[in-house]
């Protein structure tokens, strides 16, 4: 058995389903890797993904323990409803109507040498009653051309971008675009990624991949070096002698010249 | 130690973000006695010799190998530490395939590498597209919510 295919095997029916927390934590580690290998090869999508899925790990990780978010379980169970859960219209939601199919529909879109009967227009033959008295009141959809069905407005919205023919969502899904849906969250009104949010990742993986903690530890090493440089300077002002001048004499003194004791040294650090 | 440069670094960044140190090189460890042992290398090394694709053939065996180690540790290996630990040793195993001329890897190799590994492992232990989705879009509503979304920003 070739090792690829052992994964396939083993992993079967592995879930995460010890709790969200693993799933974030694991999200984060998508996000370490993804960020990590986006910044040696200089990937900006991947630097991107990789800081947003860090953003989603541990911003995940502190909702999930405040309890905010229902248990995975809760979650795979509806975790085709992206449309609901980010709060728009799912594409095609606004193309689908009820759909009553008349025999004549049906039959049209059926191969014009096909003449067996479908259920519909079974069932119409059936009540002794013609397609469009079945389908009175009843807007007609058009008909499908992708050869996916049309679905009911109640659907899963998966089914609905099926529905519509932008089939991405089986054909073209993968994490990354999951997380580039989670970034497209957080923008604004205006399109662009609200500040605060994104602060929020960036302290989250600051200091993993990006070189920010780095440029922070070097700006206090060189701030620090300033400073003892200047410390150094203002300690090694030569002493110098003032000449006494015996007749108004303020000093502690009888010699020619007073050489006053250094006050006021900057301590060292 | 890895020779491309390269791969190297991808490597430092890598552990650099590593939380369970303990368990991510108990992983790459156990990882590296799997990969190169003698029966699990030749089957390794004649799938990417047959390859049309090496790079995304190297990500499968990896998958493979950790696939292997999930079912040695009866499926208690923590996950969070196996993707970094997978990610270490594709990086391992990108670097000897090189070193044996069977595959150049530069910057878009690594890209692809890393890239297929991510979206054909998570899927495996449940990690679909589809359940991201929703449990991150769960959580984009609750960033959405200002007294949540303050108490997220005090809670770091």
């Amino acid at each position: 058995m070739p090792v690829a295919a052992v994964a396939g095997a083993v992993f079967a029916g592995a879930e995460l389903v010890a709790g969200g927390l693993t799933v974030f934590q694991t999200i984060a580690a998508v996000g370490a890797i993804t960020a990590g290998v986006g910044a040696v090869t200089g990937d900006q999508d991947l630097m991107k993904i990789g800081g947003i899925a860090g953003l989603a790990g541990g911003v995940g990780m502190f909702a999930q323990n405040q309890g905010w978010l229902n248990s995975t379980q809760a979650v795979a169970e509806s975790g085709s409803n992206t449309a609901s859960f980010l709060g728009e219209a799912a594409p095609g939601v606004e193309q689908v109507s009820p759909t009553v199919d008349t025999g004549a529909a049906i039959q049209s879109a059926s191969d014009a040498g096909n003449t067996a009967m479908t259920g519909d227009s079974l069932l119409a033959a059936d009540l002794g009653e013609t397609a469009g008295n079945i389908t009175q009141g009843i807007t007609q959809p058009a008909i499908p051309t992708n050869g996916l069905i049309n679905t009911s407005p109640n659907a899963n919205p998966m089914d609905m971008r099926l529905a519509a023919g932008t089939a991405g969502a089986t054909k073209d899904t993968s994490i990354f675009q999951s997380i580039q849906k989670f970034a497209d969250m957080l923008k604004d009104k205006d399109g662009k990624y609200d500040k605060n949010l994104l602060s929020i990742g960036a302290n989250f993986v600051g200091g993993f991949f990006d070189d920010k903690k780095k440029a922070e530890t070097d700006y206090y090493k060189s701030r620090t070096a300033s400073e003892d440089a200047q410390r150094s300077n203002a300690n090694a002002v030569p002493s110098f002698g003032l000449k006494v001048n015996t007749s108004k004499n303020i000093f502690p003194t009888s010699a020619g010249t007073y050489n006053p004791t250094r006050v006021g040294l900057i301590n060292a650090r | 130690m890895l020779k491309n440069p390269l791969l190297k670094e991808a490597q430092a960044k890598i552990e650099a973000g590593v939380q369970d140190r303990d368990a991510f090189s108990r992983i790459v460890q156990a990882g590296q006695k799997v990969m190169y042992d003698q029966a699990t290398f030749a089957e390794l090394a004649k799938g990417l010799k047959d390859a049309k694709d090496p790079v995304t053939e190297i990500a499968e065996g990896m998958i493979g190998i950790l696939g292997i180690l999930y079912k040695q540790s009866r499926k208690t290996m923590p996950i969070p530490p196996m993707v970094l630990a997978g990610m270490a040793l594709l990086l391992d195993a990108l670097d000897f395939a090189e070193r044996a001329g069977l595959v150049k890897i530069g910057k878009a190799e690594l890209n692809k590498a890393t890239t297929h590994y991510l979206n054909s492992l998570l899927p495996k232990f449940g990690l679909t597209p589809e359940k991201m989705d929703g449990m991150l879009g769960q959580l984009g509503g609750t960033m959405k919510d200002p007294a949540k979304l303050a108490q997220i920003q005090g809670g770091q």
